[in-house]
């Protein structure tokens, strides 16, 4: 079969069903077997501005977002005014007939464009006898262009709504017919068809999904949060599963409470976590080193977005490293971990809980808005690869063996921990610098044992963790492309499309940033040209590597406008760098940038 | 058991000679030994200041954790393992001025545990400055011209937070202070004990004499702690009678009755190797 690509944008105002529209797009194609990639990009408020979601639809792996349109789903006029530049020559826009004629006199028409009238508000008022139900009718309207199996949407809408009652389903169910014949009825040959497969059905969910479900099982117990766009799903899917799973989950009235409060569960032996997102994790900072400090194991998940202060609350930005790096007073060891996708957020997240335990130590999970509220297909998510290991949990028999000291010097850095509860295991631990029995002490010899303990975790950690970074493409191209965190799928098929252009790249995915991945410096060297690839303006990541081993990444491609990368971006950036009389520009919203050629 | 049964054999405490945390240190060894509290089960937790070193005086388990929050950390602890008993120390500044937010927060969900202000209305540890609990016009290094804010009444606030157990006591009365504390770990919620406390370096005003002097003893013929309306008038009386005892106790479910998951057993004591979530990977097909 030959590989079958639809993209279709849902455009309209907050409050029109944007996300219903795109939930269901999402689940036709994944119960059908089919790969797809769903992306919000909202304003930050409640009703009314420009909202959009994009689906792409594919047989085979869709690894991200994609800025061609073939359907433009425009639920208002704006949508085509903001849109219609993005629509494929062979595409069409599916417009409201209602509210709309005449379109040939307006100013935006272009003759270049196949626009199809759809009466989306008078179906949504007679068939489904609520206007908001135009979204229905254009989902109707845009799987009969794509020729897809209707009798296989209609199960799908059913379940979908059947927890509302019989006459809600009919209403969707009837109104989505009626846009599909409506544009079957005239016969528009299409190019973007999708055919259903008999496929399983594949799993589909966001970064912050699966971050909850590593959670879930890697047996968190305490959940502790303040809402904050774009990390507030993980509070409401944990709330969600409280009861089921045994997990205390708290909306707390601050992040200095949260961060806090899960640092209290650690220390009395569950396994407990906190998410937020910049401007949170600043609150949290202090009691990061808390953490640090009384060698307490919690995990956070730090879901990014532009900053600084409010900055672009619901847009999606990689800004937060190296304030992720260094946040909070003095030195102390943690774990920075860094999926590039909804997979190894499911199971990085495992690790991090693991790590946490470990290594008594904060970990952070890094994510950004479009990697942690993006949808994506899974083909399949092993539980049994979330195996739980506790460290140096001591039992009962093992603390009385001999006099217990919870910060007593070990080689490795990490000293066998107790929990209260535990007969013989009793300590007091400061945040004050402490002896190795938790005792507050200024002393010079102890202060400079405790302090070579703790960091020395960081290299114990080094040593066991086996990988930290994936390499894609082929291992001989000259042309070295390194990044982090949700950048990766636009990363991957960049590569594909210079594949076929005849460029040769590799991609160096960072996965674990701290402990720092030192041999990292041989594939730097040995690769010609080596391109950063971020979402912020500073490429925070080729910072840290310089800083650590000494490697002077020589190009940046950067972009910090809170909208995501665009392969296309990307591939004409990278061909503007390897011949700039052939590719004499970068895209408009790419910054790109030759730090050799600068004064550093 | 004994008081001694809860000391520490590898230091002492570096309070000042006479500060009034002596008091608070032997009232609560007192109240633990006499109600049989098995030393492994006590978990105590303190933020920043003079009080704030009181676990590290104790045989029990103890987390000394930042300036303010001792609060959140105890209910995530206390959230964990139930079955503990946890009881905070924290001073005026810790709970009344940078903690101030997770005090209110921690009365309104009645987590069942015992929160001990040490309250000598100054900052002892760093140096004199005024503190939220300074009468108004105290002078102080930080405060040269007067204190020029009103001062806090946590009685009040604690009232208005939905405290089920507000009361007070005063470092210089053992007896007093020890009952009080004992009323307040059996008591199931938040209990609220504000300790008059005197800081010997730093406040010359708020002195033993002074509270022997003001404070009268609350007992069942003068008040009726089950009356918020006569508990909000006990409340407001500062100056020269400021009553110490039980101000309010009320029966609440407990923020741990409310939760379903803590009904079976504590959330430490759950296997967490092979939890199923198949249901759950299931549901997003």
């Amino acid at each position: 079969m030959n590989k079958q690509e639809l993209s279709i944008l849902v455009g309209g105002e907050a409050g029109a069903g944007l996300d219903t529209t795109g939930q269901i797009l999402l689940l036709c194609s994944s119960r059908g077997g089919l790969y797809a990639f769903g992306n919000t990009e909202i304003p930050s408020l409640i009703r009314g501005g420009h909202n959009s979601f994009s689906v792409r639809i594919s047989s085979e792996k869709v690894l991200g977002h994609m800025q061609q349109v073939h359907i433009l789903l425009a639920l208002n006029e704006e949508t085509i005014v903001l849109h219609q530049e993005d629509v494929s020559e062979d595409g069409a826009i599916i417009y409201d007939g209602d509210i709309l004629q005449n379109i040939e006199k307006k100013s935006w028409f272009r003759k270049d464009r196949q626009y199809i009238a759809v009466p989306l508000t008078s179906f949504a008022k007679t068939i489904a006898q609520d206007p908001i139900a135009k979204n229905m009718v254009a989902i109707g309207a845009a799987f009969a262009l794509a020729d897809y199996d209707i009798n296989f949407v209609e199960s799908v809408i059913d379940k979908h709504f059947k927890r509302k009652g019989e006459i809600i389903v009919k209403r969707n169910h009837d109104a989505v017919l009626a846009g599909y014949g409506h544009v079957k009825a005239q016969n528009i040959d299409f190019a973007y068809t999708l055919k259903k497969t008999n496929d399983p059905a594949k799993i589909l969910l966001s970064g912050n999904d699966a971050i909850c479900l590593g959670a879930i099982r890697a047996g968190v117990k305490f959940v502790g949060e303040y809402p904050m766009t774009p990390s507030s799903s993980i509070l409401h899917y944990m709330a969600s599963e409280a009861h089921e799973y045994n997990i205390a989950v708290r909306q707390t009235e601050d992040e200095l409470a949260a961060v806090n409060t899960i640092i209290g569960a650690g220390f009395a032996g569950v396994r407990a976590m906190a998410a937020t997102s910049g401007g949170g994790f600043s609150l949290m900072t202090e009691a990061l080193g808390l953490s640090g400090m009384t060698e307490t194991p919690i995990v956070i998940a730090l879901c990014q977005r532009p900053g600084p202060s409010t900055g672009l609350p619901t847009r999606s930005e990689q800004g937060d490293l190296e304030f992720a790096i260094h946040a909070s007073q003095g030195e102390f060891p943690r774990l920075i971990l860094a999926p590039g996708d909804s997979e190894e957020c499911f199971y990085m997240t495992g690790d991090a809980f693991n790590y946490a335990e470990e290594y008594q130590t904060p970990v952070i999970i890094m994510s950004d808005k479009y990697l942690s509220e993006s949808k994506q297909t899974v083909d399949e998510l092993d539980q049994q690869d979330i195996t739980i290991e506790r460290g140096k949990l001591l039992s009962d028999e093992e603390i009385a063996r001999s006099p217990f000291r919870r910060f007593a010097w070990s080689d490795d850095g990490i000293s066998g921990r107790s929990i209260p509860g535990q007969p013989k295991g009793m300590f007091v631990v400061a945040s004050d610098e402490h002896d190795p029995t938790g005792n507050i002490c200024e002393d010079s010899d102890n202060r400079k044992m405790q302090m070579e303990k703790r960091m020395q975790k960081l290299t114990t950690a080094s040593k066991a963790i086996k990988e930290k970074y994936r390499v894609y493409g082929s291992e001989r191209a000259n042309i070295l492309l390194v990044s982090w965190g949700g950048t990766k799928g636009m990363i991957l098929e960049a590569q594909e499309m210079l594949k076929s252009q005849g460029i040769s790249t590799k991609f160096l995915q960072m996965t674990v940033i701290l402990p720092f991945p030192h041999d990292i410096l041989k594939l730097l060297e040995k690769t010609a040209t080596v391109i950063a690839i971020e979402q912020n303006y500073s490429a925070q990541l080729a910072r840290v590597i310089r800083r650590e081993t000494g490697f002077l990444i020589p190009h940046e491609i950067v972009k910090y406008t809170g909208r995501p990368f665009f392969a296309k971006e990307l591939t004409e950036t990278i061909q503007h760098i390897l011949d700039p009389e052939k590719q004499p520009n970068v895209p408009k919203y790419i910054t790109y940038r030759e730090r050799n050629k600068m004064k550093m | 058991m004994t008081p001694k049964d809860f000391d520490i054999t590898t230091s002492v405490p570096d309070w000042c000679p006479g500060c009034g945390d002596f008091g608070i240190w032997n009232a609560m060894k007192m109240a633990f030994a006499e109600m049989e509290l098995k030393p492994e089960n006590i978990v105590l937790i303190a933020g920043i200041g003079c009080s704030g070193k009181l676990p590290h005086w104790m045989n029990t388990y103890g987390f000394h954790g930042v300036h303010g929050r001792a609060l959140p950390v105890a209910l995530g602890a206390k959230v964990a393992n139930h079955k503990l008993n946890v009881v905070i120390n924290g001073g005026d500044g810790d709970g009344y001025g940078i903690g101030m937010g997770h005090f209110i927060h921690a009365m309104r969900a009645n987590i069942d545990v015992t929160y001990i202000v040490h309250n000598n209305q100054i900052y002892g540890l760093t140096k004199g400055q005024a503190s939220p609990t300074s009468s108004f016009g105290d002078k102080t290094v930080s405060t040269p011209f007067g204190v020029i804010d009103t001062p806090i009444n946590p009685m009040t606030i604690a009232l208005a937070s939905g405290c089920t157990f507000v009361s007070r006591s005063m470092a210089g009365d053992l007896v007093h202070l020890k009952e009080i504390l004992m009323e307040a770990i059996k008591h199931r919620g938040f209990s609220l004990v504000d300790v008059l406390q005197p800081c010997v370096t730093y406040n010359k005003v708020n002195t033993y004499a002074w509270g022997k002097e003001v404070t009268y003893k609350l007992n069942s013929k003068n008040h009726d702690p089950s009356n918020l309306d006569k508990a909000w008038q006990k409340a407001h009386e500062w100056g020269e009678k400021v009553p110490i005892g039980i101000l309010y106790q009320e029966k609440r479910s407990t923020y741990e009755d409310n939760l379903p998951q803590l009904a079976e057993k504590p959330l430490v004591e759950h296997e967490i190797r092979n939890i199923d979530i198949t249901k759950l990977i299931e549901r997003l097909k």
